[in-house]
């Protein structure tokens, strides 16, 4: 065997990589070759071994990171000539090698047919927290209503009340004393407007925002989770 | 060889040649060689994943009418060398201490 015909089979055996990928394997052992010489092509394809054999060993290690040492201690290097034993290609192999898409696949299945169970109990859970947070809007705006009325009747009974204790004094006086329990309603409902929209509000705004992170997080780390290979 | 190398400890050991200088494939080939007896094939899957990983980048420099590609560490591979030399000698303490202490008492 040349070298070119070794790189030529080095190359075939890559094929399933992606382009990238093969072109920075051809091109290292390409100088490989040039580096050690013509002199020595023999020795260094002898000790490489077969060029499907290599290829297979760069696939395998193409999927692996240090992100991932569970999978990295099944490996061992160096000592024996053509490294370590590999299941032929990656995806017929242990899912340490790159069987992910196979377990997400599975994934997806469970979560579709379970959906029966945990979909009406988060609609129920989001409903509720939504309701609640509507309601407390709801009040809110109501109170500000409550308040403006009570503007409104204010002014409307000293309009009344004022003229009238010319005519009917005492009559006068009773609405003008309207007049002053709707200035006590007013403070009143302002007073509880102003603390919703200060305090209750917002507080609520940020349970609702927490519980709906909350609930993706979990979404991700269960998706996440079972996704990668422990 | 008795011993293998674990995949780490051939991580460390190229970040290692790769400290003293930047090398190009062969040369740290050799290098590695030189000292352990690991097969030529091992060495690509181990510069390509460190290079992914972020503590070696390339640089090229014409050599003869063509390209030859160096590595070098990078801030992040240096930081991983000081580390796995660090757990090395930890390591090899604790080795020490079950391996030869051992045989220490047996001697005297």
């Amino acid at each position: 065997m040349t070298r070119n015909e070794f790189l030529e089979r080095l190359r075939k055996g890559l094929s399933s990589l992606p382009q990238a990928e093969q072109e920075e394997a051809l091109r290292y052992y390409e100088e490989y070759f040039d580096d050690a010489g013509p002199e020595n092509e023999a020795k260094v394809m002898e000790e490489l071994g077969s060029p499907e054999d290599l290829a297979r060993n760069i696939i395998a290690n193409s999927t692996f990171s240090l992100a991932q040492p569970a999978a990295q201690q099944q490996r061992s290097a160096g000592g024996e000539k053509g490294g370590f034993r590999q299941m032929g290609t990656p995806s017929g192999g242990k899912s340490a090698g790159g069987n992910a898409s196979g377990d997400r696949a599975l994934l997806w299945v469970l979560v579709i047919l379970s959906s029966v169970v945990w979909l009406p109990l988060l609609l129920g859970a989001a409903g509720t927290v939504l309701g609640l947070m509507f309601a407390a809007v709801m009040t809110a705006l109501g109170l500000i209503v409550a308040a403006i009325g009570m503007i409104v009747g204010f002014f409307a009974a000293l309009i009344v009340g004022v003229p009238l204790l010319a005519t009917s004094f005492w009559d006068g006086l009773v609405v003008i004393g309207m007049a002053f329990q709707c200035l006590g309603g007013l403070l009143l409902f302002g007073a509880l407007a102003a603390l919703f929209f200060r305090f209750l509000l917002p507080w609520g705004w940020k349970q609702c925002l927490r519980f709906f992170r909350f609930m993706r997080r979990k979404c991700r780390e269960l998706i996440r989770g079972k996704g990668d290979v422990q | 060889m008795v011993y293998q190398l674990g995949s780490a400890l051939l991580d460390a050991c190229v970040l290692s040649v790769l400290a003293s200088g930047d090398a190009y494939g062969y040369q740290m080939t050799q290098q590695v060689r030189s000292v352990l007896e690991v097969s030529e094939s091992t060495l690509y899957p181990v510069l390509r994943r460190l290079q992914k990983d972020g503590a070696l980048e390339t640089y090229d420099e014409p050599f003869q009418g063509r390209n030859r590609r160096y590595y070098r560490l990078t801030a992040k591979g240096r930081e991983m060398t000081d580390f796995y030399r660090k757990e090395w000698v930890g390591f090899k303490e604790k080795i020490d201490e079950l391996l030869l202490e051992g045989n220490k008492d047996d001697t005297e």
